[in-house]
Formats: structure tokens, C-alpha cells, sequence
């Protein structure tokens, strides 16, 4: 399996500095994860606050270096691309980024954020032919370009400026797509919509989609695999159908249980064990398993190493000692785990 | 058991903006009424209004909102005519506000415990509670909303997003109201926190008995909730009903459309939106304001704006399909999963 | 949420065009302060600009009419004692305090603006060093520093006098650019943008700087008033130019003939008069433009 990008050992610390080292906290934990270039899939990356997942998005676009680890994209190493391969990174790699308040400069016109990725990256060989991208990318995500067009952002709704927020990203023709928590701030009744325009990115255009959400129920819905951090590490990964119908890890299970769910039959839930809230430990307290303190099912074990990916069964993977007896993710990338079946 | 009393009425509650393109309506005739210990849910999405009803009712509205019809009755009083000397006695102790971004609005210089104690003095000429007592209260409004008492000595900024919001539900209910108005408790948290804080609430409800409007926009958590459901669009109820009825049959369009659009962990199904967007409160189209929307509208609708009518002995629906109807019919064909573009008079959107 | 924006008007391309202008004057950003700061400033901009060509400037040399003359029809300001008309004195001086103004105000700014971006957009050992520098510069008592520079400088023209006090005047709308890019920065849309293909220069002055321009006109305003009112200061001490007339050297030279001892309130008087014009015009209208770039400032009715 080729990759398309890939995020190898990737570390990130933040904080500390000369004289502060013991303020070191750990934003991501030794991570390896590629995306494949063949046969592009909607895969989510769902956490807390704290979990990771943003910094997780940003090393994959290239917005951030990680600390240890390296990223490569086609097969380089985004740090040390030359300019024309970093233009071509940034181009195929695009974001869509969580708040339509704050995508948009509030100077100008909507249409500045579609006409400018035409520009920079030469995509248009003439002003007709960039109008008529434009509107095709708009029409594509459920827009008309005559009621978007010309207006100022803040005369439009914020399920539509995270619409053209999508457009914005088709524009580039890129190859994938970050979506970092792209429906949490729009009305549910358009939530459904904008998600089905990034099925039909993927499925018409062979897009690779990464949905970073801390919402289960968006995940299952459109995402093929899923990978579930916990304060910057792996704690379960695998196809959907097994990880959030039968989570294995308890931080999943904890996840899944706190879903409100619009369902007569599961209202009153019991109170689920895994009080308190998660709190990123300095560098020096990683020692073992990171949801130890919370977990009702802690062993010894569990406070002395770090648990390994175990494969408990086909297609998924849960760092958990409770599965000690599966055998161990044979390669490090979380990918591989959905992509061959591993162990 | 006995018929609980009623404990808050609103009565044809109507909210406007003043604005230099004309009055918007925010509130547009909304009535309902809460009984002793009973929690009420009202679902809406942004340009409902629900935000602004929740305001007015505590009567914290501020320019260029004001109230421009209607009552609010607390225990026989008309709460929005209350003169002010009376309203502050009145606010706290009988009806308590748990705003949007509560954790926010504490005090970054000032202890947990002394911002509680603050608002039980301001009221304590009132309520009559002795100085002395004041720091028993505290360890007691702590303890309703399961915080351990020795965190009133702390700030806020050394208190977790949940617990903060937990402190602010304290700080808003310590003086034992009986009615609670929470709007969006939990929308800047985590899934499992808001976990913890619904539970918060829910204990802290039946702790006080208190009847409880719990305001917001996503359904799983507010049907979790709830015994009673509201559904606002622009600014009027149009249903209204037992949770378990409403989830069951809905007999609203809107209200549907809303269910069907909420994905699920049961089953991949198409994800269907609401074609369209919420209609301009400074435009709004002539008859049902959902008519532009609604896969069942014909002739009438667009004429005549429906009025809140009994379907059913608890069920309310504002719809012209009723009487004629006794449920929503089936769906029509919408193979249109994309939006489809409201009449050009519409284009102008209205967030609140 | 926000408020309805219910003056969402349909996207119309021209911004001058009548229905925008007519929005525009309507909005809540235009106050009273406003209008009230920019007729103020417009007028004596007018005076500065025509003026001089009304008068005869031969009026202003020593010696030129009768001296210690108060208000009469022939002088309508009256004569100082050296012999000017004290009319054509204010009309050839007024502009030139202007102009001091304007080149301080305009070099500080523009100092201001660059150092501002700099630090705030680059960050790390750049801002460390500019603001270090900012920082304690603007403990400095600024007027005893002017006072010595002034003091050393030969010859002091117009020119020069704008540049001392500019060299002071910078650290002020270095900080408040540097505070706002600092903000503007972290925004999406800057992140957009670079998602987009701009580098790191289109950056800056395509998404930020545009953001900025409301800041940038209120720290204009702020420097200029500060700068007329440290060159008024350095001329009243005497430090001003010499070769033409401004309103702080005729202040200088009243004192000097002891003009307030000897009741020739017209001499002292006008100047003075004028000053507190163009401050309270340049006040009015900065508290106008920070109800423009603050919006958290305007009052609704």
C-alpha cells in the first residue's frame, strides 16, 4: 500500500523551554498514521478536548512540525520539500476548518476565498473560466451561485459559509480533505447536508476525507474507519461497525454511552463509571496507561507500562490491557489495521 | 397522584428588536405552562428565538430586545410587571437563569465560594438568612450540584470546564428557586461532561423540586431530558407535547423533518437536511413561516398562519394539516438531498 | 449568535453607490463625534489651504504695521509688539503646525505600522526586540528628550522639528498594531488564506492589514494631536523654528515680550484659541473612529 501521506512516530510537546521542563505537556504520543492513496475513504479521528486531534489535523497539513517523528507527503518529507513540492502539498492537502464565523475576513466578499486558491495555484487560465469553477464548486455543495456570490459574509447563514467552505476546498483539487469538527457549529437540520456534500466528494471524486470530531453519531454515519485518541494517544482504532457498536476499549465505551440519543428506549441512562475529566499530564507523570486514573477496569499493570495496540478481533485494534491475551498490531500505523487486517 | 400546581404561565409572550431596517420578532406569541417539578424542553435552531424567549422570561432582556405583549405568571404575579424593588427578591428565589456560557461569566478574581455568597446576600434582607450562616449555604449550594465544598476556595481558572459550569449552576440556584431556566448548559463542553452536567442538572432538579425550561438546539440531549417538549421555529411554538409522543409521532412537519435529519447509531441511513434555510424574521414570508420549507404545504399555508391546536388530549400542533388530519401523512419524494434555494426575498438571513 | 444584521443589503458591487452611502451614514458607526471632529478638521484645513493665498504675508515681518495695536476694523486680531498683524500671523502659522503634525504623525505611524506588523506577525526574537525597545521607550519623559534634541539641532526648520518629535512618537501605535495583529493572526481565516497558496507576505497585507485600517486611522489621529501638542511645547520653550511662524512660536515670542503683564490678550489669546480647536477637533473625531473599529463601543437606541 502506497501512501499518500504519512505521519510516522510523530510526537508533539508543548510548553517547557529552558528553565520550564517540567511544564512539558504531551499534545501527541509517538503516532503513526498513513493515508493510503488508493481506494480514498472518510476516515474519523475522534477525541475530547485535549486528545490531540487538532494537532494531529495540523501536522497532517503541514500547519505544524511535529517535535520528534516526520511527516511525508508522495513519499517526502515535508520538512525538507523543496518549494515547488511544498506549493503541491499544500494544494492537494485542504482544510475545513470548524467556526463559519471566523473562516471568513470580514473585508471582503465571499468570493475572495474561492477566487484566490484559483490565483496562487494557477488552477484558472482565465477570469471566465475561474467564474465558471466557482460556480460549478458552489452548485456541487447545494449552493446557488446567485444568492452567494457578492455577498459579505456575515449576510449569510452559517451553514452556508461552511458550504463554501467545502467549495473552497474543492477548488484546489486536492486529494484530501481535513475537516476538523466542520458541522459542530451549524444547526442540526443542515448538519445532515453538508455531510452528504463530503460523501459525494468522496465516493465522485475520490477524495480522501479525515473527519475530526469529537461526535460519534456524524462518524458512523459517514465515515468507513475510525480512530479514537485519548490525551495524544491511540487508545482504539478500527471500521466503525465494530468500534462504536462494540467498543472495546473503556474510553470508548465511556464515549459512546454519553451520547444523547433522541431514543425513548435509552432515556434515564445509568450513571456511567469515568468521572472526572481528562487533564494532559506533564511528560514526567506518563507513566502507563493514560486513562488508568479514570478507568473503572485499572489493574496494576496498567499504572506500570503503556498498553500496546492489542487486535482483539478482525478490523480493530484497542490499547488495553484487558485484551492482553490478543495479539499485538504487528506494524505501527494505525492504518494498516482496517487496510490488510493486521496481526 | 395528585395534579401538580402550575408554577409558571406564559401568555401570548411577544419579543421584539428594534432595528434601523424595522422591528424584528423574535417572540412571536408564544404560551405554555409549567407545572411544580415538571421539566420542559424547548428545541430550537438559530432565528428560532429561543434564546430570547429564555431571556425574557427572567426579564434580563437588554436593548433594542424589549417585551412588547404578553405575561409571564410566577405563582399569580405577572412577573414582567413586578416593580423592580420586588423583582430582585423575587429573582433568584423563585425563578433562577442559567445562561448560555455560564462558566464564562464567573468572576476570574473572586473565589468560587464568595461569588456564591454574593448573590445569597444580596438577596439575604430578603430571604432573611443570616451572615453567619452564609458559609453553611455555600457548602450546601456546592453540594446540590455535587461539588465538593472545599472548591469554594477556589478560582475558576483552577476549576475544570465542567466543574465551572457546575459552579455557575450553584451560583444561579442557591437561593432553592423553583423555577430554573437553563439555556444551553452544556454547549462549549465535551460529550461525556455534558454527560455529568445533565445529570447535574437532573439531580439538582429533583433536589429542589424545581420545575426546570431547559433551552437548546440538539435534540438527543433535550428529549434525554425532558417530560414536556416545546418546538420553536421563528419564533412561535409549533408543537407542543409529552417527549415520548412528540419522538413517537411528531405531528408537526418541522418537527419531522428535525427527527429525520438526526443521524443515528442504529443504522446507516441518507442523511437528510431541511431543504432551505430559516426564513428573514425581518421578511417573513405570509402565512406559516415554514410553509417555503414544507414538503406537505399547499394553498392555505401560504395564506393563513396556523394556530397551536389540540391534536390529541396533550399534543399541540400548529399546522393546517390538522383537523382534517390525525397524523402526519407519509412524506412525499425528496430524492433532493442538496438544498433547494428559497425565493429571492428570502435570501436574507437573520442570526440570533 | 449575534444580532439579526437586518441591514443585509443584496450583494451590490458599487460601495459608493447611493443605497450603500445612505447605509453607511445610517449605521450605528457614524456618531455624533464623529461628523462633529471631521466639519471641525475640515475647517481649518480649509483655513491652512486658502488662507495664506487671502493674505498678505508681508503683514507677518517684524515691523511691518503699528505695534501693540488691540482688535480694531483695520486689524481685526490686532498687532503684536514687535509689529505683525497678528491675522496674517495666525493664518500663515496655522498650517505650519499642521504640517508638523502631519510629518510626525505620519513618519510615527509609518515606523509604527512596519515595527508594529513585524512584531506582531513574526513573532519570536523580532518581537521580543522590538517591543523590549517600545517598552522602555515609552517610560521616557519624551519632552525632556525632544528638549535636548531640539536643543542640539542648529537650524530648525519644519522639517526637523517633525522628526524629533516622530522619533518619539512611534512605541504608542507600535504596541496597538502589534495587539491587534497579534489577534488577527490566530483567526481561521488567516489559516484559510495560507490553505489558499498565499505566502507569508500575502498574508499580511491581504488578510491582515485590510483588518487593520480602522487602527491604523484612530493611531493617526492619536499621533498627530500627540505630536502637535509636543511640538507646540518644544516652540513655546523656544525651541521651534525659526524662520517661519507656527502657533507655539507665537505663544514663545508673546511670553517673551511679556504680552500676558502688559493685557495684550491678542497676542497670546488667538493662538491658544486655535490649539485647543484642533485638539478638541482631532479628539472628537479619534473617539468617532474608535466607535468605528470598536464596535463593542456603539450604543444602540
Amino acid at each position: 500500500m502506497t501512501a499518500l501521506l504519512e505521519v510516522r512516530n510523530a510526537s508533539k510537546i508543548y510548553g517547557g523551554g529552558l528553565f520550564k521542563r517540567h511544564d512539558r505537556t504531551v499534545a501527541l504520543d509517538h503516532l503513526s498514521y498513513s493515508i493510503p492513496e488508493a481506494n480514498p475513504s472518510i476516515t474519523a479521528i475522534a477525541g475530547e478536548s485535549g486528545s490531540g486531534k487538532t494537532t494531529l489535523a495540523l501536522l497532517m497539513m503541514g500547519f505544524l512540525g511535529p517535535t520528534s517523528g516526520q511527516v511525508f507527503y508522495r513519499g517526502r518529507d515535508v520538512a525538507t520539500m523543496s518549494v515547488a513540492q511544498r506549493r503541491l502539498f499544500r494544494r492537494e492537502v485542504q482544510p475545513i476548518f470548524q467556526d463559519p464565523y471566523d473562516a471568513f475576513n470580514p473585508f471582503y466578499r465571499v468570493d475572495h476565498v474561492l477566487e484566490t486558491p484559483l490565483k496562487r495555484f494557477g488552477l484558472a487560465h482565465s477570469k471566465t473560466d475561474a467564474r465558471r469553477q466557482i460556480e460549478e464548486a458552489l452548485e456541487r455543495v447545494g449552493l446557488r451561485p446567485k444568492e452567494t456570490l457578492g455577498r459579505f459574509p456575515h449576510q449569510l447563514s452559517g451553514g452556508q459559509r461552511q458550504r463554501i467552505g467545502v467549495a473552497r476546498a474543492l477548488l484546489c483539487q486536492p486529494r484530501i480533505i481535513v475537516a476538523d469538527e466542520p458541522v459542530s457549529m451549524v444547526d442540526a437540520s443542515l448538519r445532515a447536508t453538508i455531510l452528504a456534500s463530503l460523501q459525494v466528494l468522496n465516493r465522485d471524486l475520490g477524495i480522501s476525507i479525515i473527519y475530526i470530531t469529537h461526535d460519534l453519531t456524524t462518524a458512523y454515519q459517514i465515515c468507513a474507519n475510525i480512530v479514537v485518541l485519548y490525551l495524544g494517544n491511540v487508545v482504539e482504532a478500527g471500521t466503525v461497525d465494530r468500534v462504536i457498536r462494540t467498543p472495546k476499549h473503556p474510553y470508548t465505551q465511556l464515549l459512546v454511552s454519553s451520547i444523547p440519543v433522541a431514543d425513548r428506549s435509552r432515556r434515564r441512562g445509568e450513571d456511567m463509571p469515568g468521572e472526572g475529566e481528562a487533564a494532559a499530564r506533564p511528560v514526567a507523570a506518563r507513566v502507563g496507561c493514560a486513562f488508568a486514573p479514570r478507568c473503572p477496569s485499572a489493574m496494576d499493570m496498567c499504572y506500570e507500562s503503556p498498553p500496546p495496540l492489542f487486535v482483539p478481533d478482525a478490523h480493530r485494534a484497542a490499547a488495553c490491557f484487558l485484551h492482553k491475551d490478543a495479539p499485538v498490531v504487528s506494524t505501527v500505523d494505525v492504518a494498516s489495521i482496517w487496510e490488510k487486517g493486521a496481526a | 397522584m395528585s395534579p401538580e400546581r402550575e408554577v409558571l404561565r406564559v401568555e401570548d409572550l411577544r419579543v421584539e428588536y428594534v432595528t434601523s431596517d424595522g422591528p424584528v420578532r423574535a417572540v412571536d406569541g408564544v404560551s405554555f405552562t409549567l407545572l411544580a417539578g415538571q421539566r420542559m424542553g424547548l428545541i430550537g435552531e438559530s432565528g428560532s428565538g429561543k434564546t430570547t424567549l429564555g431571556t425574557a422570561i427572567v426579564r434580563l432582556l437588554r436593548p433594542p430586545a424589549r417585551v412588547t405583549s404578553g405575561r409571564v405568571v410566577v405563582d399569580g404575579n405577572d412577573f414582567l410587571q413586578v416593580p423592580d424593588r420586588e423583582l430582585r427578591q423575587l429573582r433568584m428565589r423563585e425563578v433562577a437563569l442559567i445562561p448560555q456560557a455560564a462558566m464564562n461569566s464567573l468572576n476570574p478574581v473572586m473565589r468560587i465560594g464568595e461569588q456564591i455568597a454574593d448573590g445569597l446576600i444580596a438577596h439575604a434582607q430578603s430571604a432573611r438568612i443570616p451572615r453567619r450562616d452564609v458559609g453553611q449555604r455555600v457548602g450546601g449550594a456546592l453540594a446540590q450540584v455535587g461539588l465538593p465544598s472545599h472548591l469554594a476556595n477556589r478560582y475558576p481558572h483552577q476549576l475544570s470546564g465542567g466543574q465551572r459550569q457546575r459552579a455557575a449552576m450553584a451560583i444561579a440556584t442557591a437561593l432553592q428557586p423553583k423555577i430554573i431556566v437553563a439555556d444551553e448548559p452544556t454547549s462549549a463542553l465535551d460529550v461525556v461532561v455534558q454527560r455529568q452536567v445533565m445529570q447535574t442538572l437532573g439531580r439538582l432538579q429533583q433536589g429542589l423540586h424545581a420545575a426546570v425550561l431547559l433551552i437548546g438546539h440538539d435534540m438527543g440531549l433535550v428529549t434525554q431530558f425532558a417530560d414536556v417538549i416545546g418546538v420553536l421555529y421563528a419564533g412561535r411554538l409549533v408543537e407542543q407535547g409529552p417527549v415520548d409522543d412528540i419522538l413517537d409521532t411528531p405531528r408537526h412537519p418541522y418537527t419531522r423533518l428535525l427527527i429525520d435529519s438526526l443521524p443515528s447509531l442504529d443504522e446507516k441511513k441518507p442523511l437528510r437536511g431541511i431543504p432551505g434555510l430559516p426564513p428573514s424574521l425581518l421578511n417573513l414570508p405570509p402565512g406559516c413561516p415554514f410553509a417555503p420549507r414544507c414538503p406537505y404545504a399547499f394553498d392555505r399555508c401560504r395564506v393563513e398562519t396556523p394556530v397551536l391546536q389540540s391534536i390529541t388530549l396533550l399534543q399541540k400542533a400548529a399546522c393546517h394539516l390538522y383537523p382534517a388530519h390525525t397524523n402526519l401523512p407519509p412524506l412525499p419524494e425528496t430524492a433532493d438531498l442538496l438544498e433547494v434555494a428559497p425565493p429571492a426575498d428570502e435570501a436574507d438571513v437573520a442570526v440570533l | 449568535m449575534s444580532l439579526a444584521t437586518a441591514a443585509a443589503a443584496p450583494g451590490r458591487r458599487a460601495l459608493f453607490g447611493t443605497t450603500a452611502l445612505r447605509g453607511i451614514l445610517r449605521s450605528p458607526r457614524i456618531s455624533g463625534s464623529l461628523v462633529a471632529g471631521l466639519i471641525m478638521i475640515t475647517l481649518v484645513v480649509l483655513l491652512s489651504v486658502f488662507g495664506p493665498r487671502l493674505v498678505n504675508a508681508r503683514l507677518a515681518a517684524v515691523g511691518a504695521v503699528r505695534p501693540s495695536q488691540a482688535p480694531s476694523a483695520q486689524y481685526l486680531l490686532g498687532t503684536d509688539s514687535q509689529g505683525r498683524d497678528m491675522l496674517t500671523i495666525m493664518v500663515l502659522g496655522t498650517p505650519q503646525t499642521l504640517r508638523i503634525g502631519l510629518i510626525a504623525g505620519v513618519v510615527g505611524l509609518a515606523v509604527g505600522l512596519v515595527l508594529g506588523l513585524m512584531s506582531g506577525f513574526f513573532g519570536g526574537k523580532v518581537d521580543s526586540v522590538i517591543s523590549v525597545l517600545a517598552d522602555s521607550l515609552l517610560t521616557v519623559p519624551s519632552l525632556a528628550i525632544m528638549v535636548v534634541i531640539a536643543a542640539s539641532v542648529g537650524h530648525m526648520t519644519v522639517e526637523l522639528m517633525g522628526l524629533t518629535v516622530a522619533a518619539l512618537a512611534w512605541m504608542h501605535p507600535t504596541r496597538t498594531i502589534r495587539s491587534q495583529v497579534l489577534s488577527i493572526r490566530e483567526r481561521s481565516y488567516v489559516s484559510v488564506a495560507r490553505a489558499n497558496g498565499e505566502g507569508e507576505l500575502g498574508v499580511l497585507f491581504r488578510e491582515v492589514m485590510p483588518n487593520l485600517v480602522p487602527y491604523i486611522a484612530a493611531s493617526f489621529v492619536g499621533a498627530v494631536s500627540g505630536a502637535i501638542l509636543a511640538a507646540v511645547g518644544l516652540e513655546a520653550l523656544g525651541l521651534g523654528p525659526n524662520d517661519v511662524h507656527t502657533l507655539g512660536t507665537t505663544i514663545y515670542w508673546s511670553q517673551k515680550f511679556s504680552a500676558v503683564l502688559r493685557g495684550q490678550w491678542w497676542w497670546w489669546g488667538p493662538p491658544i484659541v486655535a490649539i485647543s480647536f484642533i485638539f478638541v477637533a482631532l479628539f472628537l473625531l479619534s473617539s468617532g473612529l474608535d466607535r468605528v473599529a470598536n464596535p463593542k463601543l456603539r450604543q444602540r437606541t
